[in-house]
């Protein structure tokens, strides 16, 4: 258990710094293009960021670090840990089959590429917050066993 | 549920505080507590074996079926 709890806070302070850090380069973004809105990268990358993209590892990083920090106050099988745990999948799951946008510096283009191993991914989140879910039920019910 | 535990009436009879006896037992008075209002979904043969020791009782006296 102690494994898991010093994992969890290592996992938990990594999710916060990567959020921080998207939070930091999202906002960045939006000053340079305003204040060189000619550029056609830094308006090519302000309209990927504003696509949602950036906004998705945002919320999954939010949602990681909150089921880390369940999890290292030892809170295995909770409803947080099943609430946050299937939000990660869920977005795990629109990221890999969000539409991808290219800039060839004239045109943009949308591309829908769904990535097999990530839609994976999230279906075995999302199995495993069913499964956390069902395991949470076993634990209430034997914390009324007496 | 049809089974009624009738704690609260051996206790009675006793004389004996619900945090006594859960000390006696060597259980929290929380989980006694939980026993004792019916929100239990089940008791351990040795929980029960202790309850029935400490209160001089047989399991029919604390439990009641209806």
């Amino acid at each position: 258990m102690k494994r898991i709890q010093r994992a969890s806070r290592a996992v938990k302070l990594l999710a916060v710094a990567l959020l921080w850090f998207y939070a930091i380069v999202m906002v960045a973004m939006v000053i340079a293009m305003l204040v060189s809105s000619s550029s056609p990268i830094f308006e090519s990358i302000f309209v990927v960021s504003t696509y949602g993209s950036g906004l998705l590892v945002m919320a999954m990083c939010h949602h990681v670090a909150r089921l880390a920090a369940v999890y290292e106050r030892g809170e295995l099988f909770t409803a947080q840990s099943v609430h946050h745990l299937r939000w990660v999948g869920l977005l795990a799951l629109v990221m890999a089959v969000l539409p991808h946008l290219a800039f060839d510096g004239h045109h943009w283009s949308a591309s829908v590429q769904v990535e097999v191993s990530g839609v994976l991914v999230a279906l075995v989140l999302i199995f495993s917050s069913w499964v956390t879910d069902e395991a949470r039920k076993l634990r209430e019910e034997q914390d009324l066993v007496i | 549920m049809p089974i009624v535990v009738t704690l609260d009436v051996v206790l009675a009879q006793r004389k004996m505080k619900l945090n006594e006896l859960a000390e006696r037992v060597g259980i929290t008075p929380q989980n006694l507590s939980v026993l004792k209002a019916g929100r239990a979904k089940a008791i351990r043969f040795t929980t029960l074996a202790a309850i029935c020791e400490v209160l001089d009782c047989q399991p029919g006296d604390v439990l009641r079926w209806e």
